[in-house]
C-alpha cells in the first residue's frame, strides 16, 4: 500500500512523465519536418487517454485495498438488490436485534454511564460515607467541618443536602428542589458560573445569616427570562428574600443523576430550609449530609482511606457518645450520584437486562447467519465458478464479509431509528426520577460495536463454510445433498440455539410479568381507590405550633364541607416507598446492650382508619376524647402488635412505648389496626406506630402532613376541592403533588413495570425470531428435500405421513431447544431472584408457560412448509434433477 | 472481451507478455517510457505497438515488484526524463520468464503444427 503524501508525489511524476514522453514524441515528428501543432495532436493521439492511463497506474500503485473495497462493496450492493426479499428481512432482523438493545444500553448509560455535565476530571472525586456497621450511609455535618479543615490528601471537600424549598412569585408559589451546599461545593466539582459568582466562605459562615441563592440555568431561563441583569435581585424562598449572586452553568445538575437541583443556596441556610427541625449543623449526631472530596494531586485512593481511619479515631476519643462506632469510607464519586447504595443495585439490574437483551440480538445474528448460509448454499455454483476462474479463497471470504458488513451497517443504522422510537415508547412509563434516553457518544459507540460483532457474527461462519476448498469439486455435482433424511446441518443447530435462548428470555419476561401481576394484587391493607392525596408544607411559610395545627383543622373542615367530599384526613406520611423510623423504648423492658428498637411513626388525624378502610383488629381507634392535654395514647399495626408480643410475652394492649428519647413519657397501646403496606410492596409490613393528630402537643412543629380524602366520585375530581380548600384558608400555601393515591402507590412499582416493558418486547421479538428461524430452516428442509418428497409420494406415500414428517422434524428442534432453554431459563431466574415476587425462580407454572407457547410457535412456524410438502407434485419434483 | 476505455482489462490479457517485453529490452541498458515505447516498435519492425494505456501501469507495477528501479536524469536534449533500469530481481525474474515464454512458444508451436497435420 501507498501512503496518500507519497502517492501524490507518484502522481505528480507520472503527470510529468507523460508530459516527457508527449513531448519527446513531438520533437521527434517535428525534426522529421511535421508542422508543430500537427505534430502535437498526433502525438497525443497515439500516446491516448492521459487519464486512462493514470487510472491503471493508481490502480496498481495503492488502489489495491480502496479500489477492492468499492468493488466489492458495488458487488455486494447488486447482490443485495438481486434479492431484495433476503436484504429486507435480514436488514429488518438486524435493525430490530440492534434497536433492542441500543435502546436498554441507552437506559443503563443514562443511569449509569454518561458523565454529568460541569464536573472535571471526575475520576479524582471521591464520595465520602459514614459506616457504623450497616454499610455506607450520608455524613454526620460536623464530622465533614472536622476532617474538612485537617485533611491533606483531599484538596477539597464539599457537603451537600437536597430539600425542597417554597418559591413565592407574585404568580403565586410553587415547590422546587433546593440543594443546600457548602461553599466549596462548586469549586469541588470544578464548575463555573454562567453568571454572576458562587458563594462565599463567608457567606456560609453563620447559621440563617447571609441569604443568597445561585439559580439553575433552567430556572434562570424560565422564570427571569434570561436576563443578565438578575444578579442583585432576590428570590422568594420560604418567605424570606435571598439575593441572587450567580446562575449554575446550563446542564449543571451537582452529582444527581435523576434530579436537578433547580436552586442552591449555602448550607448555612440550614436552619431556613428545614424549619421545622432547627439548627442542625451543630448536631454531631445527626447525619443527613452528603460529602465529596476531591483528591489533592499525587494523593491517592489508599492514602485518603488512611487518613479518614485516622481521623475517625482522633474524633472517637474526643466524642465517644456520638463518635463509638463510626467509621468514614470512600467510594468512587460515581456512587455519589443515586442514593447510598443505589447504584451497586442499579448496576447489577442494568447488567441482568443488558445480557437479556443480547440474548435476543444473539437470536437476530443467528436468523441472519442462516439467512446467508441458505444464500451461500443457493450460490455455491456461483462461488465455485470464482474460485476456479482463480478467485482467492481470501477474496471470496473478503466479498462474503463485505456483503455481511453492507448488511450490518444499514441493519445498524437502522437500529438506531428503532432504538429512537422504542426510547419515547418507554419514555411513556412514568417513573419516580426524570432521565432522558438520549442517544449520545456512548449509545452510538456501542451501536456501532455491536453492529460490527453482529456483522462479523453472522458473517464469518457462512463466509468461511462456503469458500471451503472442497467446495470446488462440487462445481461438476448438484447442491451437496444430506445422507440421512435430515442432517443435522448448522442451520439445524443454529435453530436450536434460537428456541435455547428464547425460553430464557420468555422464561424472564413471564417471572417478571408474574411478579407484576403479584405486586398489583397485593392487599395493600386499605382502601386506595377514590381517595385522593396532597401534600401541604405550611412551616415552610411561617406556621409554628398552634397556629400551624390550626391550619390543618381549617384546611380538614373547609374541605369536609365541600358536597363532593365524605371523610378527610390527615398522616404525616403516605403509604409507599417511605420508611424513616425512630427509635423507640418499651416499659419493662431492656434491649440487649447497643441493641435499639425502632418503630415506623405517623401522625395522623382520628379519621384516618375509617377514612382509609383500614380495621381495627382489637383495642379502639382514636376517640373524641383524644386530645391535646388528655394523656397521649398510641395504635399499633398487626406487626407491631407482634414486636411487642415477642419483647414483653404480654397482651399489646397492655404495653407501654416512649417514642421521645431516654427521659420522654411512656404511653399506652389503645389498639391494634390492620396491617398497611407502607414500605416497597414487595416488603413485609413493617411495625408501625401511629400517634393522634389531635394530641399532637402544639408547643411542637409539625413537619409537612399529607391530605387524604375521599368523594363520591373518581379520586382525580376531587383536585379542585382540595385545592380551593387550601386557598380559602391560606392562599400562599402551596398545594403539592395532588394525586389520587392509587398514583403514589403505582410509583412503587416503576421499576418492576419498566423491565416488564422491555423484556416484555424482547421476548416477543424474541418469540418472533426464533419462529421465523425455524420457519426458514423447515422451508429450506423441504425445498432441498423436493425430489425425496416427490419420490416417496409417488411410491403411495400419504399426504399425512408426509404432513407429520416436517412437523415432526420442527417440532424435535423445538423439543431439543427447549431442554436447553429450561436450563438457561433457569439461570436467568436465579439473576433475577431479587427482582422476583411472589413466583419463584423456577416456577414450574411459568416455565410450562414458556414451553406451551413455544411449542405451539414451532407448530405454527412448522405448518406451512409442511403443507407445501403435502403439495409437492410427484411429477413436476422428479423433473427438477 | 473489452474493447477501448478498459485498459485493465487488456493488461491482464497482455500481462505477461508485456512485462518479458519490458524486461527483454532494458536489457540493454536503462531507457524512459518514450524510449522503450520506441525501441520495441522498431525492433519488432512496427509488429508490436505498445500501448501507452497499458506500458506506463507495466513499469509501475514492475517497479512495485522490485524488477525495475527508476530515477529521474536529464536526458542528451535536456529533457528531465525517467529513466528504468534492471535490476538484480528483474534479471533473475527475465530468466523465469523466458523459460516460461519458450516453454509456452514451444508448445503452441506443436500444436499448431498438430492442427495443421488434422487440417490436412
Amino acid at each position: 500500500m501507498i501512503w496518500p503524501w507519497s502517492r501524490r508525489r507518484r502522481e505528480r511524476e507520472l503527470d510529468e512523465e507523460i508530459r516527457a514522453h508527449i513531448r519527446m514524441d513531438v520533437e521527434e515528428r517535428v525534426a522529421r519536418a511535421e508542422p508543430r501543432d500537427e505534430a502535437e495532436r498526433a502525438a497525443r493521439r497515439e500516446f491516448g487517454s492521459v487519464d486512462q492511463v493514470k487510472r491503471a497506474a493508481r490502480r496498481v500503485w495503492g488502489g489495491m485495498w480502496l479500489d477492492r473495497l468499492r468493488r466489492d462493496l458495488s458487488f455486494a450492493l447488486r447482490q443485495l438488490r438481486r434479492s431484495p426479499w433476503f436484504a429486507a428481512i435480514a436488514l429488518a432482523t438486524i435493525a430490530v436485534g440492534i434497536g433492542l438493545t441500543t435502546s436498554v444500553f441507552s437506559l443503563v448509560n443514562a443511569l449509569l454511564f454518561r458523565p454529568l455535565p460541569h464536573v472535571e476530571a471526575p475520576g479524582r472525586l471521591l464520595a465520602l460515607y459514614t459506616d457504623e456497621g450497616e454499610g455506607p450511609d450520608v455524613f454526620s455535618y460536623m464530622d465533614y467541618v472536622d476532617i474538612a479543615a485537617e485533611s491533606t490528601a483531599f484538596e477539597e471537600l464539599a457537603a451537600f443536602k437536597g430539600r425542597s424549598v417554597d418559591v413565592s412569585t407574585p404568580s403565586g408559589t410553587t415547590r422546587l428542589r433546593g440543594l443546600m451546599v457548602s461553599e466549596s461545593y462548586f469549586r469541588t466539582l470544578g464548575a463555573r458560573p454562567a453568571l454572576g459568582r458562587f458563594f462565599t466562605p463567608d457567606e456560609d459562615e453563620v447559621p440563617g445569616a447571609v441569604a443568597v441563592a445561585v439559580l439553575s440555568h433552567a430556572l434562570w431561563r424560565s422564570s427571569y427570562g434570561g436576563r443578565e441583569d438578575v444578579i442583585g435581585e432576590t428570590i422568594t424562598l420560604n418567605r424570606r428574600p435571598f439575593v441572587i449572586v450567580g446562575v449554575a452553568p446550563e446542564g449543571f445538575r451537582g452529582t444527581n443523576v435523576v434530579h436537578a437541583p433547580e436552586v442552591f443556596v449555602p448550607m448555612a441556610m440550614q436552619p431556613h430550609l428545614m424549619p421545622s427541625s432547627g439548627l442542625l449543623l451543630d448536631r454531631r449526631g445527626w447525619g443527613g449530609i452528603d460529602v465529596l472530596g476531591r483528591l489533592a494531586d499525587g494523593a491517592t485512593t489508599a492514602r485518603a482511606q488512611t487518613e479518614l481511619d485516622v481521623m475517625a479515631d482522633r474524633l472517637r476519643e474526643a466524642y465517644p457518645r456520638t463518635n463509638r462506632d463510626r467509621q468514614y469510607v470512600v467510594a468512587p464519586f460515581r456512587d455519589a450520584t443515586m442514593p447510598v447504595g443505589v447504584r451497586s443495585e442499579v448496576l447489577g439490574f442494568g447488567a441482568i437486562l443488558m445480557s437479556l437483551v443480547a440474548l435476543v440480538l444473539v437470536i437476530a445474528c443467528v436468523n441472519v447467519a442462516n439467512l446467508l448460509l441458505s444464500r451461500a448454499h443457493a450460490r455455491h455454483r456461483e462461488v465455485a465458478v470464482r474460485r476456479s476462474l482463480g478467485a482467492t479463497r481470501g477474496a471470496l471470504v473478503r466479498q462474503l464479509l463485505t456483503e455481511a458488513g453492507v448488511l450490518a451497517l444499514v441493519g445498524g443504522a437502522l437500529g438506531l431509528a428503532i432504538a429512537l422510537g422504542m426510547n419515547r415508547v418507554l419514555a411513556t412509563i412514568p417513573l419516580p426520577f426524570e432521565i432522558t434516553f438520549a442517544i449520545d457518544r456512548n449509545v452510538l459507540l456501542f451501536a456501532l460495536a455491536a453492529t460490527v460483532l453482529t456483522g462479523l457474527a453472522f458473517g464469518l461462519a457462512p463466509a468461511i463454510g462456503t469458500t471451503r476448498p472442497q467446495v470446488v469439486a462440487s462445481l461438476r455435482e448438484a447442491p451437496p445433498r444430506s445422507r440421512r433424511r435430515f442432517a443435522i446441518g448448522p442451520s439445524e443447530a443454529l435453530v436450536v440455539v434460537q428456541v435455547a435462548l428464547s425460553v430464557a428470555v420468555l422464561a424472564a419476561a413471564g417471572l417478571l410479568g408474574r411478579t407484576l401481576l403479584n405486586l398489583r394484587l397485593l392487599d395493600p391493607g386499605y382502601v386506595s381507590d377514590g381517595v385522593i392525596t396532597a401534600e401541604l408544607d405550611p412551616g415552610l411559610q411561617g406556621y409554628t405550633g398552634a397556629r400551624a395545627k390550626r391550619f390543618y383543622e381549617d384546611v380538614s373542615e373547609a374541605l369536609r364541607s365541600h358536597p363532593a367530599t365524605r371523610e378527610v384526613a390527615l398522616s404525616s406520611r403516605l403509604p409507599g416507598p417511605d420508611s424513616d423510623r425512630m427509635s423507640i423504648r418499651i416499659r419493662n423492658h431492656e434491649p440487649a446492650e447497643g441493641q435499639s428498637l425502632y418503630m415506623q411513626v405517623s401522625v395522623v388525624s382520628r379519621s384516618y382508619f375509617s377514612t382509609l378502610g383500614i380495621p381495627i383488629r382489637r383495642g379502639r381507634p382514636f376517640g373524641e376524647d383524644d386530645r391535646e392535654g388528655s394523656p397521649p395514647v398510641l395504635v399499633v399495626n398487626e406487626a407491631g402488635a407482634e414486636l411487642l408480643r415477642d419483647l414483653t410475652g404480654a397482651d399489646p394492649l397492655d404495653a407501654e412505648i416512649s417514642i421521645e428519647g431516654p427521659a420522654g413519657p411512656f404511653m399506652p397501646v389503645i389498639g391494634v389496626a390492620a396491617d398497611v403496606r407502607s414500605g416497597p410492596p414487595r416488603e413485609d409490613p413493617a411495625p408501625h406506630l401511629y400517634f393522634g393528630f389531635e394530641q399532637f402537643p402544639t408547643d411542637r412543629d409539625f413537619g409537612g402532613l399529607a391530605l387524604l380524602a375521599t368523594g363520591t366520585g373518581e379520586a382525580a375530581s376531587l383536585g379542585p376541592a382540595v385545592r380551593s380548600a387550601v386557598a380559602s384558608v391560606d392562599p400562599s400555601v402551596p398545594v403539592m403533588s395532588v394525586r389520587p393515591l392509587d398514583a403514589v402507590l403505582g410509583d412503587g412499582t416503576a421499576r418492576e413495570r419498566l423491565v416488564t416493558t422491555v423484556l416484555g418486547i424482547a421476548a416477543g421479538l424474541a418469540l418472533l425470531l426464533a419462529s421465523l428461524g425455524l420457519y426458514g430452516v423447515l422451508a429450506r428442509a423441504v425445498t432441498r428435500r423436493t425430489a425425496e418428497i416427490g419420490v416417496r409420494m409417488a411410491l403411495g406415500a400419504a399426504a399425512g405421513s408426509v404432513l407429520r414428517s416436517v412437523l415432526g422434524r420442527g417440532l424435535a428442534l423445538t423439543a431439543a431447544g427447549l431442554a436447553v432453554g429450561l436450563v438457561l431459563a433457569a439461570l436467568a431466574g436465579r439473576a433475577l431472584a431479587a427482582l422476583l415476587y411472589g413466583v419463584s425462580a423456577g416456577d414450574v407454572g411459568t416455565l410450562a408457560g414458556v414451553a406451551a407457547v413455544l411449542i405451539a410457535v414451532a407448530i405454527l412456524a412448522s405448518w406451512v412448509p409442511a403443507r407445501r410438502a403435502t403439495r409437492i407434485d410427484p411429477v413436476a419434483a422428479l423433473r427438477v434433477e | 472481451m473489452a474493447a477501448r476505455g478498459e485498459p485493465l482489462e487488456r493488461i491482464e490479457l497482455l500481462q505477461g507478455t508485456l512485462d518479458l517485453i519490458i524486461l527483454q529490452s532494458l536489457r540493454w541498458g536503462p531507457a524512459h517510457g518514450y524510449g522503450l515505447a520506441r525501441l520495441i516498435q522498431s525492433t519488432t519492425k512496427d509488429v508490436l505497438t505498445i500501448n501507452t494505456g497499458s506500458l506506463y501501469p507495466a513499469l509501475q507495477r514492475l517497479e512495485r515488484k522490485g524488477w525495475i528501479a527508476a530515477e529521474w536524469v536529464v536526458s542528451e536534449n535536456g529533457q528531465r526524463v525517467r529513466e528504468y533500469r534492471l535490476t538484480g530481481a528483474g534479471r533473475e525474474q527475465l530468466v523465469v520468464e523466458r523459460s516460461k515464454w519458450e516453454l509456452l512458444s514451444d508448445a503452441m508451436t506443436r500444436i499448431l503444427a498438430l492442427q495443421r497435420e488434422g487440417e490436412t
